[in-house]
């Protein structure tokens, strides 16, 4: 093996801490090493150029990096070697600023030292690394979309628009999610049904969408490129197939329920569609309320179905399907009513929440539109809006912020305005937080067009005397009790995960934070990605959004599918766990230790066996293994012993 | 965990237990309920090693199992015949320690449980080998092995297999044996032994356990006592201490071809993994000034520890097997008491017991 090592100054944040001429002196004469030089930026053009011209003029078949973190420029110095035609395996970072300049910035002798050490112990690795090749996976170009609101409809267009197949599975019978729910959006206050029922018609009839509405994932298998999907499609007991829409069934139906579209406000039929401009356009029967199912007699929607599609005896169907990616935007739910008691929510009928009042102020939905309130259909000449509702309370619900509140409340109180202009909205905040394109001109008109007074602070306790609504507060600035008689109250309850998400996760082996919501690959920079490949992330699955962050993360994770779907195969990092079957004795044990289910035991053979996509190098298997049988390729235990022997 | 078993008394006649039993053994070979049976013999005068019997004559005249000589852990054998699931019954005649070596081998997927028969036998200690062979057939002045003097477990555990259990320990002048029957025995077996006609001993298990207790709580003293001792010669400066104790080691790696629970094809240490370059062990040896040849004892005994202490038996086969005379029992046991207490964990109680490598708490970890 003839190395060459090149350290890197990264300006003065290795260079100003670490004797690199001392290093280039004491390396010089190491065995095996064939080349050192030094370079101000290794990373930059020029620098890359000399590692090039040292692979080639002086033969190198093995390449040190000592400069900043593998996970800086790890992969852009193997495409520097590999250019210069040497195996991009065979080129290794030692890190020396992360963890050497950096921390030992006060001890610069020491620092040279361990600088030197750390060299030597990636020269050792090098010099034992094989050359490897990418391992190869096909690729299923079709991509599997749960969840249907605004970031489940927005990503399954953008992919089904860029010519590939999108399996699309919302849990409700219809799609839209909340976002069919509202009634005006902030800051434009265009219509959300408006601007949203397009979209769900394209979803409907789109080529290269298949979209199962009431129905779940039941089980996932496989990896990035090919996953396996089960899907329960439940039973609706209407075939949707013969069904022409016609809603006589609907109209017959002698049996009422509370709708859950209309969050209880107003009722619907046992067999029902759940708004008119529902996709896809077709009845579920709610078989806990249903005559038919409930007392074994009834029957009503099936003599007057004109087509004869209502079918009681179906029956849950299960349907499968592959996928390469899978985009997960399961969207949220709100805070409940039990847990904020304080706020008389569940127990005072007036005190409602945000969605509630989207819902009255919906020219579709229980009032037409009309702002009146639960109890008694009156109009309210006073309505508080709490904001922070079990957001930003780290005792009793949850500290982050629900990010969507502030602008809502600030919405719902200008069209409260504006829809009854004699009365007045107060709202109590705790801050007033608009960051967003006309966001806080949206605010501002409200205090200044609509008259609507904010005050700064929490309440205490809401409650019913005389017909009102009583509102016991603090406002912090003027530091004065408040007391408002009110006479409807709406909360800004805060945002948590859609119920079952947690589950899904599990099925899915991704991750969630402590709250549920789905954990990124990173922050910042990958907050599309799940930290399993193949699987994304978009809307309030992840975290509180509005409507344009969504859209916006969805049209991103569906970026990063079409990425994926750019070629029929995708490369895997060959550095990788192999089993040396002839060791091998098949104890199991490395199976339970591997967090990505990349082990299975051949049970004929008795030999553990690795399933190379899978695996993801982490190395577990081969500190878990007694004989030594496994060999993480390029970080064998005879290398890591090397590497500790040239530095101890 | 305790589990409910069916008693019965074996009489004991004129001709002794050994006979006495091994009538019982044979019988089960006899009347085809079990098809093999592997049982401690005599070969020569005073060398005991292990038989595969399948005539159930062999059984009945060959088998020893009473001699107090455990020339090797038989749970490594049981595992080498029943490395794969038999097609017929097999059964293997063990003495308490070798019972809990197989329960930690059926772990870790090295030996079958399936279609074997584990008959366990009380054991009140081993002799070495050597000294064995040497006096025998003069063979009761010898005093038993020093793992055997604080052996916790004379008796086999009655949750590890759904076999039988042989028990002597606290009955009257060895007038009778008690066969206690797991209640998940074999039908079949149990059928063929309750053919037999043995009484009811639960009278006789209530007489054992009671000694029993007598016995655990003498030897939980003596444990105690032993570690203190060892504890007091032995640790001389954690790392420092260890390697000096290990000093004469010549590598022979007999202490882990001794050990039931080691169980790897062929050792790391013996693979390439430890094999240095000149070039290496010269730059070695410079840094330091000069190297110790062999130079991996103490990682080679740290990694050993590392392996197996969790699963670590207490049978001291390890220091029987050292030709240097290394008190590798003490050390050993002292590591597995503290590993196995902090990983809360009981090596050979139940197959059910999951390998503390394999499941992950929390607080596993924590100081306590």
């Amino acid at each position: 093996m003839r190395i060459g090592v090149f350290i890197c100054h990264c300006g003065l944040n290795i260079g100003g801490v670490v004797d690199i001429p001392e290093i280039l002196q004491t390396l010089a004469g190491y065995d095996g090493l064939e080349y050192v030089t030094d370079y101000r930026y290794m990373c930059s053009d020029p620098g890359q150029q000399v590692i090039k011209d040292a692979i080639r003029d002086k033969g190198l078949t093995g390449v040190v990096i000592a400069a900043c973190s593998p996970a800086m420029h790890e992969s852009t110095f193997r495409r520097t070697a590999e250019a210069a035609g040497l195996n991009p395996f065979r080129c290794e970072i030692a890190n020396i600023r992360e963890q050497c300049s950096w921390p030992h910035r006060d001890e610069p002798r020491r620092a040279t030292q361990k600088a030197l050490e750390i060299i030597r112990a990636s020269m050792e690795k090098v010099r034992q690394n094989e050359e490897l090749s990418p391992v190869s996976i096909p690729v299923t170009r079709q991509a599997l979309v749960i969840g249907c609101g605004i970031a489940g409809m927005q990503a399954a267009l953008d992919i089904a628009d860029a010519g590939y197949k999108v399996t699309v599975v919302e849990r409700l019978p219809y799609i839209g999610g909340h976002m069919a729910q509202l009634s005006e959006t902030f800051p434009t206050l265009d219509c959300s049904q408006c601007i949203l029922t397009p979209k769900a018609s394209e979803v409907g009839s789109h080529p290269n969408i298949d979209l199962f509405t009431n129905s779940e994932v039941h089980a996932i298998s496989g990896y990035v490129g090919n996953f396996n999907v089960t899907i329960r499609k439940k039973a609706s007991y209407v075939n949707w197939d013969i069904c022409n829409g016609c809603g006589l069934c609907m109209e017959k139906c002698p049996e009422k329920t509370e709708s859950h579209f209309e969050l209880g406000l107003a009722t619907t039929k046992a067999i029902s569609i759940a708004f008119p401009q529902a996709v896809p356009n077709r009845p579920v029967i709610n078989a806990e309320v249903c005559r038919h199912f409930t007392k074994g007699k009834c029957g009503v929607c099936e003599k007057v179905c004109p087509v004869g599609a209502i079918d009681f005896e179906q029956e849950d169907t299960f349907i499968h399907r592959e996928a390469g990616a899978i985009i997960v935007a399961t969207g949220y739910d709100l805070h409940p009513k039990s847990k904020v008691g304080e706020y008389g929510y569940g127990v005072v009928k007036d005190v409602i929440d945000g969605l509630e009042f989207e819902r009255l102020n919906s020219a579709s939905g229980p009032t037409q539109g009309e702002i009146r309130r639960p109890s008694d259909g009156k109009i309210p000449k006073e309505v508080v809006f709490i904001q922070c509702v079990g957001s930003r309370d780290q005792e009793d619900g949850y500290p982050y912020c629900s990010k969507i509140c502030c602008m809502y409340t600030a919405k719902h109180a200008r069209l409260y305005k504006h829809k009854v202009p004699d009365g007045q909205p107060y709202v109590f905040y705790m801050d007033i937080r608009a960051g967003g394109k006309g966001y806080e001109e949206f605010v501002q008109r409200a205090t200044e067009e609509d008259g609507v007074l904010y005050l700064r602070g929490r309440v205490s306790r809401v409650f019913e005397e005389n017909g009102k609504i009583v509102v016991f507060g603090v406002d912090t600035l003027s530091n004065k009790k408040v007391e408002i008689h009110g006479d409807m109250v709406v909360l800004a309850t805060a945002i948590i995960p859609s119920h079952g998400q947690t589950d899904l996760a599990r099925l899915l082996k991704i991750s969630t934070d402590e709250w549920g919501f789905l954990s990124e690959a990173h922050p910042k920079l990958r907050p599309v990605e799940s930290l399993t490949r193949g699987i994304y992330i978009a809307g309030c699955a992840q975290a509180p959004k509005d409507i344009p962050d969504s859209v916006t993360q969805a049209s991103s994770a569906a970026a990063k599918v079409l990425a994926l779907f750019s070629s029929d195969t995708l490369s895997h990092t060959p550095e990788i766990a192999v089993v040396d079957e002839e060791l091998c004795r098949g104890c199991g044990v490395c199976i339970e230790v591997c967090a990505y289910d990349a082990r299975t035991l051949d049970i004929r053979r008795r030999v553990a066996v690795v399933n190379e996509v899978l695996c993801e190098g982490c190395g577990a298997c081969q500190v878990a293994c007694p004989s030594g049988a496994t060999y993480q390729r390029n970080m064998g235990l005879a290398q890591v012993m090397s590497m500790i022997d040239a530095v101890i | 965990m305790t589990v409910i078993m069916n008693n019965l008394v074996i009489p004991v006649g004129e001709e002794g237990r050994t006979r006495a039993l091994n009538e019982v053994l044979g019988k089960l070979l006899e009347l085809g309920v079990v098809d093999a049976m592997m049982v401690p013999t005599m070969v020569t005068p005073g060398v005991i090693t292990y038989l595969l019997a399948r005539d159930p004559e062999f059984a009945r005249s060959k088998a020893e199992p009473f001699a107090p000589v455990m020339p090797v852990n038989g749970a490594s054998f049981v595992a080498k015949v029943v490395s794969k699931k038999p097609k017929g019954k097999v059964c293997a005649l063990l003495k308490p320690c070798e019972v809990r070596a197989l329960t930690e081998l059926v772990k870790l997927k090295q030996a079958e449980a399936d279609n074997l028969l584990v008959i366990g036998i009380d054991c009140l200690g081993t002799v070495a080998r050597g000294e064995y062979e040497k006096a025998y057939p003069d063979v009761d002045r010898l005093s038993v092995r020093e793992a055997c003097k604080v052996c916790l477990n004379p008796d086999p555990p009655d949750t590890a297999f759904a076999g039988i259990n042989i028990g002597y320990i606290g009955l009257d002048d060895g007038r009778c044996l008690l066969a206690s029957l797991s209640p998940d025995l074999d039908d079949r077996i149990r059928g063929v032994i309750e053919e037999l006609g043995f009484e009811k001993g639960d009278g006789l298990a209530d007489q054992r356990q009671a000694a029993l207790a007598v016995l655990k709580e003498e030897r939980g003293n003596s444990y105690e006592e032993f570690l203190r001792k060892t504890h007091a010669e032995q640790d001389d400066g954690g790392v420092c201490g260890i390697a000096k104790l290990l000093a004469a080691c010549v590598g022979c790696r007999n202490c882990r071809v001794a050990c039931p629970v080691c169980y790897c094809r062929e050792c790391i240490f013996d693979g390439d993994v430890f094999e240095y370059e000149t070039r290496q062990l010269l730059e070695r040896a410079e840094k330091k000034g000069g190297l110790k040849i062999p130079g991996e004892t103490l990682l080679y005994h740290l990694t050993r520890m590392n392996h197996m202490s969790l699963s670590c038996v207490a049978c001291g086969m390890c220091e029987e097997a050292c030709p240097v005379d290394i008190r590798l029992f003490p050390l050993f046991a002292r590591i597995a008491r503290r590993t196995q207490g902090i990983m809360e964990y009981t090596p050979g109680r139940s197959p059910e017991d999951p390998l503390p490598f394999t499941t992950f708490r929390e607080d596993e970890l924590e100081p306590r």
